[in-house]
Parts: structure tokens; C-alpha cells; sequence
């Protein structure tokens, strides 16, 4: 069942790429329509028109089945017809549900495991090290499948690949955190059915209600303290308050960090000479806040691998 | 009949208080607070931002404008009448538009639900041996089967219902935000719908439990049932898209127009708020590319509905572009075109457009439902 899961996973995002070749899809410059609106004068309708004509798409037309459109939807603002949206979803249960079935099933494998020469801390984290494998072969042959039929299909752009190469880099790394989820949540409880049940609980909070709480406390911070923030951004600094250094601690959650890192990438091939990243610190660049988001998903990773190695280290051959 | 409503009643309270429903109000309720506050503070955003009137206008400003995306031309109804509601300075829709944007998700998070509730219903049973005890009452296995699947999708639709009301009244609460009883009817409809397409999810769950006999294996192949309804969906959306080639070309701007309009934007709107007469061949081409794009969306969106039966999700995602909007009588009537005839929105015409999707959703549980007796029929313990 893990096989098929694992082949409907890589086998979407080729399909949707020549799917969506196939159907001649909008890929570019989206065509406008006016909207009933009768309260709106006739004549300010037609001048709101033409504003919106020049807006082009926000991403490069050859990666539209990774990027829906030129808005970022996050937490529970949820796309259904692009790849990093679908991603979002399936690779934190899909990776979650492997990290989970890593470790042995049964009192007889703990009870062999068990008996061999080996700290239980070390067989932890041997069986973290085959999940790191694994997360970077499920994640190669994401990217070469992706990449051969965007190949196929768009032709060959070093630019367009180096942005798929990294899209898979972060995915990795996104992937990764579920994956060592999964494993520390099995190492924790007794049963496996309910560590899977806790892993989807904290794959529902962080995926969509931290990315929420998020927006919604910046937004309302931003509204609140117009003054500091016009002051800080004139000094060059950030204002000095812990709320909003929480509201940045918790732009670098999985769900919030991964959509937000994932749009600067595509954004940035097509304007590589814009500056536009609302969430780095000042003087940081789209690349260095991408840097950022990378290290603390390692580090969120490896945190996880030191509580399953904690609670493996506490557990008994009889479950 | 006496009998199986007193057991599903003990199962309903058995779940209703139960951890793991505890567990379900929380996600639920953390779920629709955090999406509503979300897109609250979005609302407030957008009203405040650069689309507000233009000048010497009253401030009730509903952007008319907006794109056509990749995906199918259901998608781009849902999302224009979802922009209609998001850009309205006045805050249209109320409650409704919270439960609204946050229905795609509940589409599949509710599919995950009602799967892992009812994933070990049969399989824990036989697993435990508590099905031959049961099987040896003098109730029938197929009264048995139902009531349980009665009893926790109703505890279910219980929690969930009651967690999105809970969550849209603290939002309501937080931001002064008043119901009116259309929207409140509305929002009841819609949550009776929900209750079914759990409804559905539990059998499905009860008949892999049944099938599969082991809760371990039951479970792997409801997270397979989740990814390919996923993919399914997707891939399903992809092919439906609309071809760019298919659609009008929008009229090109001449350069006295543009100039006209560059005038207003530097000096605001003039006093008469009528154009000048040399204005008008671009207006009646504009009028005339309007009238295009309705038609064609409105032929591809019939055509394309029926797609929406292949899949669950969609089927539920179409309801609620129907049900959870109160601003047109009929959705695609969100495309301008000067020939439209104007009518205010209704409860009872937005369930006759949905009558199809609701009538699909009861005979899958019907379909469902008989699975799952002919399956505890030939049970074997």
C-alpha cells in the first residue's frame, strides 16, 4: 500500500505538467472579465479595467503547474490546482505516514532489535539515517520526474530547472520534518494507529491553523503599530517587541515557511532585479531569508530526532 | 426501527463523548477560527487598501474586475464570486464567506475524517472478538452495521457543526459581524450537507473496516483512498482547464480612451459621471467582449458540473459555490454582460441549482449503505 502511495505521489506532478500541456491551459497574462457589480458606475468599471490589464502572471509561464496563480495561498487558503499547494498537503501525510512505519511493528522485531549489542539510542538513529535515505530518493526521483517532462514538454531553461532543482531542495527539507514527525510520534506512543492519528493533529496545526494564526497576528500588528513599524523600517531594524519577534519565529513554522519560500523562488526568477520579500529582516536578501528558512527546518528535524531518540531510549521490547 | 434508534442513540453518546471526538472539536474549531480570523483580517486588508471607491463615490466598493486562472471554468466561478465577497468594502456575505474560503479544505479534511473514524469500526470488533458477542444478540446484523455508522456520523456532524458555529460566532462576536436569516438558513442547508458527506465517508470507512479485517490494513488503505481522491481531483481539475485559445480576445484600448482614463486617475471621476460620446465604440466593444465570455462560461460551466460527480470533493466544493454566497440568484450571473437580467438571490433557487449534487450525494450514500449490508451480511467471524 506504501508502494502505490509512494507511486501516485511522483506520478503526479508529470501528469499535471503534461496534463496541463495537453489542455493548452492558461499559462500566462490571464484574460479579464468584468463582474456584476451594479453599484459601481459603469465608467468606473471600465477604468478599474484597464488598470488590471497590465498585471502580469507573478511566475514564470513554464512552472504554471507548480504555481496556480500570482496570489499565495497558505494555511487553510487552499488552491486545488497547483502542484505547491497539493505538495503542501500530501507530502507532510505522505512522509509522515512513512517516518511513522520506519521503526519495527511487532514485539518480536523489538525483542530481536533489542538484544543485539547495540544502544538503543544508536538503533534510533540508524533508523533515522535510512529515513534520511529514503526522503533523498523519494525526492530525486520527484525532481528528475518533474524535470524530464517539463523537459518534454517546455523545452530546456537553466534558469526554470535550477528553480525546479531548489522547489525539490526545499520539498526535501519539508518532507523531511514530517518524515522525522512520524518516526519521533511512533517512538512516543504505544500504538501505532494512535501516533498516526496524532501525526495527522499536528499536520492539521501546522500546516494550516500556525500558518493563520500567523497572517492574522501580522496583520494585525502591522494595523496596530503603523508608527513603529514606519520607525524601524526607517532605522533599518526590527521594532523591538516580542510580539513581533514571535510573529517571526512563527514565519519559520513548515506550513508558513515552506508556501512563503516557495513563491519567493518562482518570483524571483521572473524578477530576479525586484526586491520583493515581505518577510525578510531588513537588509536580507530573497536568497538569505531562503537560507534561513533551510536551516530551521534541519534544525526543527534534528529536534525531532533527539525527542524520538529520548523516548526510543525509554522503550521496552513488550511495546 | 425502536431498535436501532436506541442503538444508534448509545453509540452516538458513546462517541459523542469520547476522546477522540474531543480531539476532532479541537482540530475543528481551530481549524475554522484560525481560517476565519485569516481571512477576516484579509477582508478588513483589501477594503482598506487601493481598492477602495474611486473618488467623490460612496465607499461601497465591490471590485468589478477580476482574472480568469489555470483550471476549470467552475474553478473560475468559484473563485470570482469567492473575489466578490473578499473585495467588497462592505463585507458581503458575512459568515458566509468565511465558511465559504474555507471549504476546499474542509472538503478533504472531512473525506480524512470520516474515514479515520470509522476505519477500525468493524475491523476493531472482530480484532478484539467483540463481534461474536455482538453477532449473537438477537438484533439484526444489518440494524447492527447501520446504527453504528447512524450513531458516529451523527456524532460527528454534531461536533463539526457545532465547532463551526462556535467559530463563527467568536469571529462574528470579534468583529461585530451580524447574521441575517438567509445567511443563517443558508449556513444550517449547508451544514446538513456536510453531515451527509460525512455520512458517505463513514460507510466508507465501515465497509474497507469490514473488507480489509484488520484495523492496521484498514488503515493504510483509507490513507490510500485519501491520496487518490486527492490526486484524483486535481488531475481531474487539470484536464478541465480552460484553454486560453478557446476564449475572446479582450479589445485592444485605443489611445484616446487610455488618455481619458489616465485624465481621471490625475484629476478623480468628472462631475457628470457619464463618458464622453467618442467613448462609446470602445464601451459597446467591451459590452460585446463581456457578452462573449459570459456565454462561453456559462456553456462550459453546465457542460463541466457533471465532472464534479467523479468526485466527492468537487461535488461538495460546487454545493457551497452555490449555497454559501448571497448576492446572486444564479452564480454565473457574477459574469457582467449588459443583457443580464438582475435577480435577487434566493435560498430556494440556490438549492434548485444544486438539486443535482445533492440528489448525486444521497444516492452514493444509498449506494454505500447496501454495500455495507450485503458486506455484514456475509460477514464471517
Amino acid at each position: 500500500m506504501l508502494v502505490l502511495l509512494v507511486l501516485v505521489f511522483v506520478s503526479l506532478g508529470p501528469t499535471m505538467v503534461v496534463v496541463r500541456h495537453v489542455t493548452g491551459a492558461i499559462t500566462q497574462d490571464p484574460p479579464l472579465f468584468l463582474r456584476y457589480a451594479p453599484e459601481v458606475p459603469a465608467l468606473a468599471g471600465y477604468g478599474t479595467f484597464l488598470d488590471w490589464k497590465q498585471i502580469p502572471m507573478l511566475f514564470p509561464p513554464e512552472v504554471s503547474s507548480f504555481f496556480y496563480d500570482g496570489e499565495l495561498r497558505e494555511g487553510t487558503g487552499f488552491g486545488l490546482n497547483g502542484l505547491n499547494e497539493i505538495y503542501r498537503v500530501l507530502v507532510a501525510l505522505l512522509m509522515m505516514l512513512i517516518g511513522a512505519n520506519v521503526l519495527p511493528q511487532t514485539r518480536a522485531l523489538y525483542g530481536t532489535l533489542f538484544a543485539l549489542p547495540t544502544r538503543k539510542g544508536t538503533l534510533f538513529l540508524l533508523h533515522a539515517a535510512t529515513l534520511a535515505v529514503v526522503c533523498i530518493l523519494l525526492f530525486g526521483l520527484t525532481f528528475i520526474l518533474n524535470a524530464a517532462a517539463i523537459a518534454l514538454t517546455k523545452g530546456y531553461d537553466p534558469d526554470i530547472f535550477g528553480l525546479v532543482f531548489n522547489i525539490h531542495v526545499l520539498l526535501l527539507l519539508y518532507g523531511g520534518f514530517f518524515a522525522y514527525l512520524g518516526l519521533a510520534f511512533a517512538a512516543l506512543f504505544r500504538q501505532r494507529n494512535v501516533a498516526l492519528l496524532a501525526g495527522v493533529a499536528a499536520i492539521v496545526l501546522v500546516i494550516t491553523i500556525l500558518p493563520n494564526v500567523q497572517n492574522a497576528m501580522y496583520f494585525t500588528y502591522i494595523t496596530e503599530h503603523k508608527h513603529e513599524m514606519r520607525l524601524a523600517k526607517l532605522q533599518g531594524s526590527i521594532p523591538d517587541d516580542p510580539v513581533y519577534r514571535t510573529i517571526q519565529a512563527l514565519s519559520l513554522a513548515p506550513g508558513t515557511a515552506y508556501t512563503r519560500s516557495i513563491a519567493l523562488m518562482g518570483y524571483d526568477v521572473k524578477y530576479p532585479r525586484s526586491p520583493y520579500c515581505p518577510d525578510c529582516n531588513p537588509g536580507e536578501t530573497r536568497w538569505q531569508y531562503l537560507n534561513r528558512v533551510r536551516v530551521a527546518l534541519a534544525a526543527m528535524s534534528f529536534g525531532l530526532m533527539a525527542l524520538g531518540t529520548a523516548a526510543f531510549s525509554r522503550k521496552e521490547a513488550s511495546g | 426501527m425502536t431498535t436501532m434508534a436506541r442503538l444508534t442513540g448509545h453509540v452516538f453518546r458513546k462517541r459523542l463523548f469520547s476522546w477522540r471526538n474531543a480531539a476532532f472539536l479541537l482540530v475543528v474549531i481551530g481549524l475554522l477560527l484560525a481560517g476565519a480570523l485569516d481571512q477576516l483580517a484579509s477582508w478588513q486588508r483589501l477594503s482598506t487598501s487601493g481598492l477602495a471607491a474611486p473618488s467623490g463615490e460612496e465607499a461601497t466598493f465591490v471590485s468589478p474586475v477580476s482574472s480568469l486562472y489555470p483550471g476549470s471554468g467552475r474553478l473560475n466561478v468559484w473563485d470570482a464570486v469567492t473575489g466578490t465577497l473578499r473585495l467588497s468594502g462592505e463585507m458581503l456575505g458575512g459568515p458566509l464567506f468565511l465558511l465559504r474560503a474555507m471549504t476546499p479544505l474542509l472538503a478533504f479534511f472531512l473525506l480524512l475524517a470520516g474515514l479515520l473514524c470509522a476505519y477500525d469500526m468493524v475491523s476493531r470488533d472482530l480484532e478484539t472478538r467483540l463481534m461474536d458477542s455482538l453477532l449473537g444478540l438477537p438484533v439484526d446484523r444489518r440494524v447492527l452495521g447501520l446504527s453504528k455508522a447512524f450513531g458516529e456520523t451523527l456524532a460527528l456532524v454534531m461536533t463539526l457543526a457545532a465547532g463551526c458555529m462556535a467559530a463563527l460566532i467568536a469571529v462574528s462576536t470579534i468583529n461585530g459581524l451580524g447574521w441575517t436569516l438567509q445567511q443563517l438558513a443558508r449556513t444550517f442547508v449547508f451544514l446538513v450537507i456536510l453531515g451527509a458527506y460525512c455520512f458517505l465517508f463513514v460507510l466508507l470507512g465501515m465497509w474497507i473496516s469490514a473488507t480489509a479485517r484488520s484495523s492496521q490494513k484498514a488503515l493504510w488503505i483509507c490513507s490510500a483512498v485519501f491520496v487518490l481522491a486527492l490526486a484524483a481531483h486535481v488531475i481531474t481539475e487539470s484536464m478541465i482547464s480552460i484553454d486560453r485559445a478557446n476564449l475572446p480576445e479582450v479589445p485592444d484600448l485605443p489611445r484616446e480612451v487610455f488618455q481619458y482614463f489616465e485624465d481621471i486617475r490625475i484629476k478623480g471621476f468628472p462631475e457628470s459621471g457619464v463618458a464622453p460620446p467618442e467613448m462609446e465604440p470602445y464601451f459597446a466593444e467591451l459590452d460585446a467582449y463581456s457578452t462573449e465570455l459570459a456565454s462561453y462560461m456559462r456553456s462550459r460551466y453546465r457542460n463541466e458540473r457533471w465532472w464534479s460527480f467523479l468526485s466527492p470533493p468537487g461535488l461538495l466544493i460546487e454545493v457551497s459555490g452555490v449555497l454559501l454566497q448571497d448576492q446572486y440568484y444564479d452564480v454565473l450571473d457574477v459574469f457582467y454582460s449588459p443583457e443580464l437580467e438582475r435577480r435577487p438571490a434566493s435560498l430556494g433557487a440556490s438549492l434548485r441549482q444544486s438539486v443535482p449534487e445533492i440528489v448525486w450525494l444521497g444516492l452514493l450514500c444509498l449506494a454505500l449503505m447496501a454495500l455495507n449490508i450485503r458486506t455484514l451480511i456475509r460477514l464471517e467471524v
